[in-house]
């Protein structure tokens, strides 16, 4: 690298604007007299060190102590690293009995992709925090701080009640051994906690240029590494649910560590958007606004940041290096996410469809990710819907319902304001199904739910249905291979039917509104 | 000789301080030069440390700088020990000093 180069690069990344000048005049200075001077001849990087070290460590210089910041810093790496622990073990299954020598072996190499990841995620973060710790803080400070996470961030992740309060309780109510078991656990998260950020600590202290060369190295490929990550987590999703049968088990057993940054990501995304969506519903704002404010905050911090830094030809910082990492390859995969979108065989007309508002319903409370996630994100998006005079209600639940009128607008928020619906949670929720409706020629009488029967396909909620008919006519063929189950039914005296159909207990539900009244007629 | 980051991160300022105040002001290069020179290259003060130092330095009111022309008549950016960089150098002159007095004595070195 030129001097010059090495000098710009350094100059770009110092977040001081007077301070990039007088350090680039410096730095100049200093290359010209050693140029002029020295014997032996080194490159700017010897002479310097790593340009990112150098300009890290005179934004360091210069900032002023936050000691808030860092334990803030600190807890959020703790928190991450046990969150993203706890899902990784929670979803990995060992439980290898009964089955087959390749599926054992598909298990165990998923555990094992698993553990290599958590290990390099957590070993990164322990790192970054024991640099950060070792650059502005004392022995006695960076220990205090060191005990803060291990105590605090259990106490953060699992509550009170399930850390140091699970303690005292089993103390109270259970017996000696119990009690003891439960603190000897939480004894060693906290020892698990400790040695995760302690190991780092004895490495940064034997050999400090080594570790730093290795983190600045790190540090450059982090973005890097999460794109690559979400993109193959995102499309072993988009594989996974394509591919949805009992066959592709072992797939779905691979696909698990390779998602689990994304569904950390999802969360965080998850009460992000959430609280974004409370605001808006506060300010009276339409659900449109929020999905496309949502669309432009995301392209703004994912396409427009990044490609302002580059026009500039400025060094980006880590976090919009990171921002963009995620949502560019997000940006890009999004559009080619197939759709489980029930497929039926409508023998009666079909007045109007739930389709595009459901899709625009999850990309507003769960922008961006939730076209990824959608299989899981049913569960608070379940639909009740019935027909009341001019329109058709439908109520969603856990939040607004909605009047829609007859010509398919949709009329938001409805008088009816804020309701919490959801069937098998609130009793009585939905009205009862009208008489004469058979599924595969047994009377509907009440919708089934299937969520904890094995034989119904995971998480299935409703009553599946091959063919819906009334009074002995055919009405629907409804195809069951992702999904596909009927939870509601609502018949107005004109003859229009609210037909809500649900894809599986965590996925979306449709609303189609059909005309029946020929049926009736005959 | 080359010594880790950490060792050097408790001295590296009071030798800064030392050479500024025994040579009056003097610019980034000539630290350098000096500080090898003085500990008779024992010390060899990387210029990706130096900077830094000295900005934090600068900060913490030990030093200031001011660009100046230097004796080759180019313009070089000097620094200056101040009233409360040299009661700093004195505390923690002779803080250091009982150190390697007190190394010194176990050791029971000759040749110190």
């Amino acid at each position: 690298m030129k001097p010059d180069e090495y000098i710009d690069h350094v100059v770009t990344e110092i977040t001081d604007d007077a301070l990039q000048q007088r350090l680039r005049e410096e730095l100049t200075e200093h290359w010209e007299d050693y140029s002029e001077n020295a014997d032996m001849k080194k490159t700017p990087k010897e002479l310097f060190g790593d340009e990112t070290l150098l300009a890290r460590q005179v934004n360091a210089a210069i900032q002023p102590s936050t000691f808030a910041t860092d334990v803030a810093l600190s807890i959020a790496c703790g928190v991450g690293t046990m969150i993203f622990f706890v899902l990784l073990s929670g979803f990995l299954d060992l439980d290898l009995e009964n089955l087959s020598v390749a599926d054992r072996l598909l298990r165990i190499i998923s555990a094992g992709i698993g553990v290599v990841l958590w290990c390099g995620i957590a070993g990164f973060l322990s790192l970054a925090f024991q640099r950060r710790m070792m650059i502005r803080y004392g022995e006695s400070k960076r220990k205090m701080i060191l005990y803060a996470i291990a105590f605090l961030a259990p106490v953060l992740l699992l509550g009170f009640e399930e850390s140091l309060g699970g303690v005292f309780a089993a103390m109270q109510t259970e017996s000696f051994v119990a009690a003891m078991w439960k603190l000897c656990s939480l004894l060693a998260t906290l020892g698990i906690l400790y040695g995760l950020f302690a190991i780092p600590k004895r490495l940064l202290v034997r050999n400090m240029t080594r570790t730093d060369q290795m983190y600045v190295w790190l540090q450059n490929h982090v973005p890097l590494a999460i794109a690559v990550m979400v993109t193959a987590g995102a499309v072993m999703l988009i594989v996974d649910d394509v591919v949805t049968t009992v066959s592709a088990e072992g797939f779905q057993v691979l696909v698990i560590p390779f998602t689990m940054p994304l569904l950390l990501l999802y969360l965080f995304w998850g009460m992000v958007s959430l609280s974004i969506g409370a605001v808006l519903n506060l300010l009276g704002l339409s659900v449109m606004f929020g999905f496309w404010a949502s669309v432009m905050v995301a392209i703004f911090i994912g396409a427009l940041v990044p490609a302002s830094f580059l026009i500039r030809r400025k060094a980006m910082p880590l976090a919009v290096k990171i921002a963009a990492s995620v949502i560019l390859p997000l940006m890009i995969i999004i559009p080619a996410v197939p759709h489980d979108v029930p497929s039926i065989e409508w023998r009666v007309p079909l007045v109007w469809d739930w389709d595009q508002l459901e899709r625009t319903q999850l990309n507003v409370t769960y922008p961006w990710a939730a076209s990824l996630m959608r299989r899981n994100d049913g569960m608070s998006m379940g639909y009740a819907a019935y027909i009341s005079g001019e329109a058709l209600i439908v109520m969603q639940g856990g939040g607004a319902s909605y009047r829609v009128t007859r010509n398919g607008v949709p009329e938001i928020p409805s008088p009816d304001g804020s309701t919490s619906i959801f069937r098998g949670i609130i009793p009585d929720a939905y009205d009862p199904i009208p008489v004469g409706f058979t599924c595969d020629g047994k009377p509907l009488e009440e919708f089934i739910d299937t969520h904890m029967d094995t034989t119904a396909p995971l998480g299935m909620f409703g009553t599946g249905c091959d063919e819906l008919a009334y009074h002995g006519k055919v009405i629907a063929n409804i195809s069951r291979n992702h999904g596909g189950a009927l939870i509601d039914l609502d018949l107005a005296p004109d003859g229009l039917l609210a037909v809500s159909i649900n894809m599986g207990s965590y996925d979306p539900t449709y609303v189609y509104v059909i005309d029946i009244k020929d049926v009736i007629g005959e | 000789m080359q010594f880790s980051t950490v060792f050097m991160k408790g001295v590296a300022d009071i030798i800064v301080l030392r050479i500024l105040d025994k040579y009056g002001d003097s610019y980034g290069y000539q630290l350098i030069e000096r500080i090898a020179a003085e500990s008779k290259d024992v010390f060899a003060l990387q210029e990706g440390t130096l900077y830094p130092l000295l900005y934090k330095m600068e900060r913490d009111g030990l030093v200031t700088s001011k660009r100046k022309t230097a004796l080759n008549g180019k313009e070089r950016r000097y620094y200056h020990i101040t009233d409360v960089g040299t009661k700093h150098l004195a505390a923690r002159g002779k803080e250091f000093q009982g150190f390697v007095q007190g190394v010194h004595s176990v050791f029971d070195w000759s040749f110190v």
